[in-house]
């Protein structure tokens, strides 16, 4: 069950700003309008609909995009782009945001055929296909060739191989910085010559390393246990804890100023001489006697208030000292009991028997029992001269701490095993690093080979579909040419897939290998450029091939052989879709259907722009169907005559190339009706066939409604039309366009040389001898 | 006019076929990689990541 296009509707998008519909029913296409008219713009479209993508907007610069430019410049809302497809009697919508796995076959196939590979062929892609340097024309040949289908793979490799990369390179920096922080300060520049390092200062230290690295470093670990260092460690931590404590001693000179204060009031005495004080101020301010409650005798009312504020004060100075030295003894009790708990907590294996520690330890200990005892007494029997003679002895005990604390580096054997037990963390910490740098190195190796090895799939893949075509494009040429299959042939060689760089070459008589650009003309290399398309469209067995204005380059002499193989070899097999500007062309390629019989295959539309986009694009039976209904829905008889004289005048273009009129040449092709009507005129008069009869009385009416004039292009000469001439006119032109055509097969008849009018088919009714 | 179904394969079936052959002789990587990757790519789940990881579990 064949698959074509059927239908194509439009809403702004590029050139069209109103809603158009394209009915190809099937058919191939050939648009005929000039530069601007919107020709491209349907192309997109179609391709627009079936791929989703447009790539002249999506592939061109960054400031070219399809969000910014799908829509047509002057319309409000989004584009919409149907493409109707049609197989037997079932019809599938297509639009570019369609699934492809969620379509029924065969449209699923069809659109996925479709979307593998570029269908379209624009006049840019045959300049980079031939013209372009080898790097260009890979990437201009590899959406023709069918294997972006693999891109993605591709792609996740390429990530992955440069992930793995990096992971790589992460790996071998950190082992890099973990080497030069173990060979810091040392002379090695190899394992061998750290393992040397290690074994001989260890060997100082009476501990035998293995031969190996790894082996050295755990053995290192054990000695450390039973090193000085942890020894050395310990004692430290123990001293600088013991130092603070010892640090100030039991501050007696701060402890006997607070004891002396205290000490100058009893403290029951000083609460009852507040009260009396307290009573006696009171009495002095509320009384007025002059004379003392008690004795009676005269008092200075002023100096004794005076006086007992004074004494008040020296109570609560009293108060304050006796709460500070309670205060006091807390605090140092406490700081003894912490002090007599750190040396408890040191671990008799460090005290090493007579050592200097021990003996400030054991000195620590005897001095702290004793300050405990002394700070037990309460405040009035604290014995201010034993406190005194404790801090003094505290003094030397933290002289003490100070010089060992000074003496524990300079214990050789500690240093060594420290510097050892530096490289020891350094070279693990580099030999750790080693499994995960190999991990890494070989991940990223295999994630190379992987990508390299998609690389040369997608180039094998790729030179495979170049290969089977070669001999394609060499009978192409041929074809287009002329030429013998053994004077050139044709390939391409791709060379280097990762930078995509593909080199076009041609055997050319006795040159073998050269590239076509020295041998050929501009010309030549046009149409190899199209060989290359159609041989890549062939293979791929592309249902639509698109030719988007490439036929305009190409000279009078290989046109015919170009359209004669487009209509044999391109159109049976293919939905052909032409644009041209050249009406030259589009005679061409009408003629050649005609001569070889696929002329039903093909549509042909004119594209007309106006201001706002695309006018209209129609051909003359949809035209004619218009003229009807603007009779049928009584539009403004001027209306219906420039719409009639319209139709006439494309009738006649059609009418000057199958009649082959003789007329003077207009810049490009450009005929009106005043070049056409009066030559058709004299045909008709001379031509003594059944065909005058057939033609002359629609021929008469509307020269007799309408002289010969541009109507189409003059709309205020129909301003005094009356409608029945009007009506009569479209009348006139429609019959004048039925007999044009035979009556079997409905084929524009043509006039033989003998003056004959007969059906191009040589159907039995379109004979008018 | 209408599209015969192909009878050779399309290219980018045929450039996956010639990746995962040359994945399969590769004697880095093998029938395990390919294997893996041939599934992970027809159930469309492949990214760099999981790329990596199946070459890091691979033997």
């Amino acid at each position: 069950m064949s698959v074509a296009i059927h239908e194509v509707r439009v809403a702004r998008f590029r050139g069209f700003r109103e809603p158009v519909t394209v009915r190809l029913n099937g058919r191939g296409l050939v648009l005929l309008g000039d530069n601007g008219s919107g020709k491209t713009s349907l192309v997109q479209a179609i391709q627009y609909g079936l791929t989703g993508d447009v790539p002249a907007l999506s592939k061109r610069t960054q400031r070219v995009s399809l969000k910014r430019h799908l829509g047509h410049v002057q319309a409000d809302g989004e584009p919409e782009v149907v493409v109707v497809l049609r197989a037997g009697g079932k019809e599938q919508e297509v639009g570019p945001l369609t699934d492809v796995d969620a379509l029924p076959e065969p449209f699923r196939s069809y659109v996925a055929t479709i979307r593998s590979q570029q269908f379209v062929l624009r006049r840019s892609h045959v300049l980079e296909l031939v013209e372009a340097q080898d790097r260009d024309r890979y990437k201009a040949l590899a959406p023709f060739l069918g294997v972006d289908g693999f891109t993605p793979v591709e792609a996740v490799c390429r990530r992955a191989a440069e992930k793995a990369r990096r992971a790589h390179e992460a790996a071998s920096a950190r082992r890099d910085r973990a080497w030069r922080d173990l060979t810091q300060g040392m002379e090695a520049s190899t394992e061998p010559e750290v393992l040397a390092w290690l074994q001989a200062r260890a060997a100082s230290l009476e501990v035998a390393l293995p031969d190996s690295l790894g082996e050295a470093v755990d053995a290192l670990a054990s000695l450390e246990e039973d090193t000085a260092l942890q020894h050395r460690d310990v004692v430290r931590g123990f001293l600088l804890s013991l130092r603070p404590l010892l640090d100030g001693g039991l501050d007696v000179t701060a402890l006997a100023t607070t004891l002396r204060q205290a000490r100058s009031f009893d403290a029951m005495e000083a609460v009852r001489y507040e009260e009396v004080l307290d009573r006696g101020i009171r009495w002095l301010l509320e009384e007025e006697s002059p004379h003392c409650p008690l004795c009676e005798q005269g008092i200075h009312r002023e100096q004794v208030v005076q006086r007992a504020r004074e004494r008040l004060d020296a109570a609560a100075a009293a108060v304050d000292a006796r709460r500070s030295l309670d205060q006091a003894l807390t605090m140092r009790r406490g700081r003894l009991q912490h002090l007599t708990q750190v040396l408890k907590e040191l671990e008799p294996r460090f005290l090493n028997g007579e050592g200097p520690l021990a003996r400030l330890v054991d000195a620590a200990t005897t001095w702290a029992s004793r300050a405990k005892d002394a700070l037990a007494s309460d405040r009035t029997t604290l014995d201010i001269e034993r406190l005194t003679d404790l801090d003094a002895r505290a003094s030397t005990l933290r002289q003490a701490v100070d010089d060992l604390l000074q003496a524990l580096p300079s214990d050789p054997r500690g240093q060594r095993v420290s510097e050892l037990t530096v490289v020891r963390e350094r070279a693990r910490a580099w030999l750790e690093l080693g499994p995960a740098l190999a991990r890494a190195r070989a991940t990223a190796h295999r994630a190379e080979r992987l990508h390299e090895l998609a690389e040369q799939a997608r180039r094998d893949a790729a030179q495979e579909v170049l290969a089977s075509t070669a001999d394609d494009v060499t009978s192409i040429y041929g074809a287009f040419h002329d030429h013998d299959e053994e004077e050139l042939s044709v390939r391409v060689e791709i060379r280097d897939a990762v930078k995509g760089s593909a080199k076009l070459l041609i055997d050319f008589l006795e040159r073998a290998g050269e590239d076509p650009r020295g041998l050929l003309s501009e010309g030549h290399l046009d149409t190899l450029g199209l060989a290359l398309f159609f041989a890549l469209a062939r293979r791929a067995r592309l249902p639509v091939l698109v030719l988007d204005d490439v036929l305009g380059t190409i000279d009078t002499a290989h046109r015919e052989r170009v359209v004669r193989w487009l209509m044999t070899h391109v159109a049976r097999d293919h939905q052909l879709l032409v644009t041209t500007h050249s009406r030259q062309w589009w005679e061409w390629l009408r003629h050649l259907q005609r001569v070889e019989g696929v002329q039903s295959r093909f549509r042909h539309l004119e594209v007309l722009a106006s201001e706002g986009g695309v006018a209209s694009l129609t051909d003359i039976p949809t035209r004619l169907e218009e003229v009807a209904l603007a009779v049928a829905e009584g539009a403004k008889p001027e209306q219906i005559g420039r719409l009639a004289g319209s139709v006439l005048e494309a009738e006649l273009r059609e009418v000057r190339v199958a009649w082959r009129l003789a007329i003077e040449a207009r810049p490009g092709e450009r005929y009106t009706i005043g070049d056409i009507w009066p030559t058709l005129e004299k045909k008709l008069r001379k031509t003594r066939s059944s065909f005058k009869a057939r033609a002359d009385e629609h021929r008469a009416r509307i020269e007799g409604l309408a002289p010969i004039r541009n109507w189409s292009t003059h709309p205020n000469d129909w301003s005094d039309l009356t409608r029945a001439d009007s009506e009569a006119f479209a009348a006139a032109v429609k019959g004048l366009v039925d007999a044009m055509m035979c009556p079997d097969c409905q084929r524009r008849l043509v006039l033989h040389s003998s003056g004959a009018v007969l059906c191009p088919r040589h159907c039995p009714g379109g004979v008018f001898a | 006019m209408a599209a015969p179904a192909p009878p050779t394969p399309q290219p980018a079936e045929r450039a996956h076929t010639l990746f995962l052959d040359a994945v399969r002789d590769d004697p880095d990587l093998g029938t395990p990689v390919a294997d893996a990757l041939r599934d992970a790519i027809e159930a469309d789940e492949l990214d760099a990541d999981q790329l990596i990881e199946l070459l890091q579990v691979t033997p």
